[in-house]
């Protein structure tokens, strides 16, 4: 262990208060996915909480600064560290909490201690950093293809402008029909936008930040931001919730203070179009979609209302409801950078995604995170029941 | 209970920490309101596990008026408040001893209660045998109240007094002892936290909308 300081001390005061908080009753355990599809609890959300408070007992009690850390059992690490990287970081538990821990946020601090530690991450995910540092992106990919393969033709991009558009890493190089569909509206609605670029829009620090790796995550917003204030930006567009995510609740903390614009999810922004009678849906669908809630869209930062309103702007289409949705929402198993290292995972928690969808005879299942668009997509191959996914601005992009 | 009153000023001390979520006001009168109906009626259990709920509810219900009741052989003279629910903390005494046995069969037998520490049997175990021996001391082996009491209050003055002759009531004391050093008092963090998830969630609302 590369860190001998005590366990703990990247925890917030309330995330200290929660840890003792937890009252170990198993109720999560119902709604976490990963317990869904391994039926482990020896990766679950209060098996956690109790190695983790051990390990502060062991290294942080008064008896341990009195007489010194003992030998700590190696396996209790082990144990940790699997527990805390198998999961999809989703937020089921604590929005099921009896107490009402606020897990989404206590996991990756919990996966920081680790990686502190040289615990974590692990697997594809340990070499991430150094693959962001080379190439601005967690994917390994050539950073001037990041647009190439997918912009559409015609849509004209301005060097200045108060409004810009934010791929993302995900969206731009492994769910390229959703990005594709959401610069097709933003260009319908006719305001006129802007995006770095493609070298000069590296990763907004998500995966960074949800496996632990803290480091690079000060200097990522710093340059993102300042690129968009130089080019006059008022308003950045995204679609990728976990993108979305750190840009609302991180980015002005390693930013240091408020951001000069505003973040905006692509639904948002569309759904204002559409009211104010920018954007109009001209074309109908006479099917029955589902809609699934990004867990980092819907827990995390509350954008719930406005996909379905877009989706009820579209004429002739039935809206159907997941038996879990908005803040309940069940993870499609893309969730914590988990799906790269845990992949059997991640394609029996899509399976089940599609199994509902399935169910409630949707002839769509409507997605709104790249994450998911790949992972789920994934998991429809070779699987015994088939439905047609689309992302929600793919569709919208087709009936404009 | 240091750890818990540090933690209880620690968090008041912390606010709303910038990580956790837009700054939103700690002690607005509908979070106040809204949590105090949250930590007396569990209502966040009752989203999670209605049966369980019920369990749980009733038994801290009846647990706090067997409490009360308790309460007069550590006063003197007795509040006329404690003497008048008296009858009622004998019928919780009943219900907290059933509710407990409830409660273990609930953890035992519900398919999705795979995660239950050895801690949380141990204590249902320990508060079930303490009713249990209460409910007998009532109804089957009385004791004198009056060397009860006293023996109570000689502890609380440091001029012990002998412990009544019932053997019964020497196990239920011990049963007491044994449960009181058991008791998570960390726990009681527990509120401070649900106030909090209440805060949140009243300001989720406000990560990407204006208000």
């Amino acid at each position: 262990m590369k860190n001998k300081e005590p366990f703990g001390k990247e925890l917030t005061k309330v995330q200290r208060v929660e840890l003792d908080a937890c009252t170990q009753c198993g109720e999560c355990l119902k709604h976490c996915p990963v317990q869904q599809v391994t039926g482990r609890p020896e990766v679950s959300p209060p098996e956690k909480i109790r190695l983790f408070r051990k390990l502060i007992h062991e290294t942080d009690s008064l008896k341990s600064k009195i007489f010194g850390e003992g030998d700590i059992d190696p396996k209790l690490f082990q144990d940790l560290t699997n527990a805390l990287y198998e999961c999809t970081v989703c937020g089921a538990c604590g929005q099921s909490c009896p107490v009402g821990l606020f897990n989404q946020r206590l996991w990756p601090v919990l996966r920081k201690e680790m990686v502190k530690r040289g615990l974590g991450p692990i697997g594809p995910q340990a070499n991430m950093q150094k693959v962001v540092q080379e190439t601005g992106n967690p994917y390994n990919e050539a950073p001037e293809k990041r647009y190439s393969p997918w912009f559409p033709e015609g849509v004209k991009l301005v060097e200045k402008s108060e409004i810009a558009y934010y791929a993302g890493c995900t969206g731009a190089y492994c769910a390229q029909p959703m990005v594709r569909g959401d610069v097709l509206v933003m260009n319908k609605i006719g305001e006129p936008f802007t995006m770095l670029p493609p070298e000069d829009e590296v990763c907004c620090g998500f995966p960074l930040f949800i496996t632990g790796q803290h480091d690079m995550l000060k200097d990522l917003t710093e340059r993102l931001v300042n690129a968009y204030e130089e080019r006059g930006v008022k308003t950045l567009v995204c679609s990728c919730p976990c993108c979305v995510n750190i840009m609302a609740r991180d980015w002005p903390i390693f930013y240091g203070k408020e951001l000069p614009f505003k973040i905006r999810h692509i639904t948002q922004f569309v759904d204002d179009s559409l009211k104010s009678g920018r954007l109009k849906i001209k074309k109908g669908l006479k099917e029955r979609v589902i809609y699934h809630d990004p867990c980092y869209l819907s827990r995390g930062v509350g954008i719930i209302e406005e996909p379905r309103s877009i989706l009820k702007h579209i004429p002739d289409i039935e809206l159907l409801e997941f038996d879990r949705h908005g803040v309940d929402s069940r993870c499609c198993g893309s969730g914590g950078a988990a799906r790269k290292v845990f992949s059997d995972n991640a394609i029996a928690m899509g399976r089940l995604t599609i199994d509902e969808a399935v169910e409630k005879k949707a002839d769509k299942l409507v997605l709104g995170c790249p994450a998911c668009y790949e992972k789920v997509n994934e998991a429809l191959e070779g699987h015994d029941k088939q439905i047609k996914i689309i992302d929600i601005m793919e569709l919208v992009a087709g009936l404009i | 209970m240091s750890r818990f009153i540090m933690h209880i000023l620690s968090w008041i001390k912390a606010g709303s920490e910038p990580s956790l979520g837009p700054p939103t006001k700690l002690f607005t009168a509908a979070t106040i309101i809204e949590t105090l109906l949250d930590l007396v009626f569990f209502r966040r259990l009752y989203r999670t596990n209605k049966l369980l709920w019920a369990a749980s509810f009733t038994f801290h219900i009846s647990l706090f008026f067997v409490i009360i009741r308790h309460l007069r052989f550590f006063m003197y003279p007795v509040p006329r408040i404690i003497i008048s629910l008296q009858q009622t903390g004998i019928y919780a005494g009943y219900i907290l001893t059933v509710f407990i046995l409830l409660l273990f069969i609930i953890r035992t037998i519900n398919n999705h209660d795979r995660y239950v520490s050895i801690y949380n049997y141990y204590l249902i175990t320990i508060l079930f045998f303490t009713g249990l021996t209460g409910i007998m001391l009532k109804l089957f082996y009385r004791t004198s109240l009056v060397d009860v009491k006293a023996f109570i209050l000689g502890i609380l003055t440091f001029q012990p007094e002998t412990m009544p002759d019932s053997l019964l009531f020497k196990v239920h004391f011990t049963l007491v002892l044994i449960l009181i050093p058991s008791i998570p008092f960390h726990l009681l963090t527990a509120p401070v936290i649900t106030m909090d998830a209440r805060r949140r969630e009243q300001g989720l609302n406000l990560v990407m909308h204006e208000k």
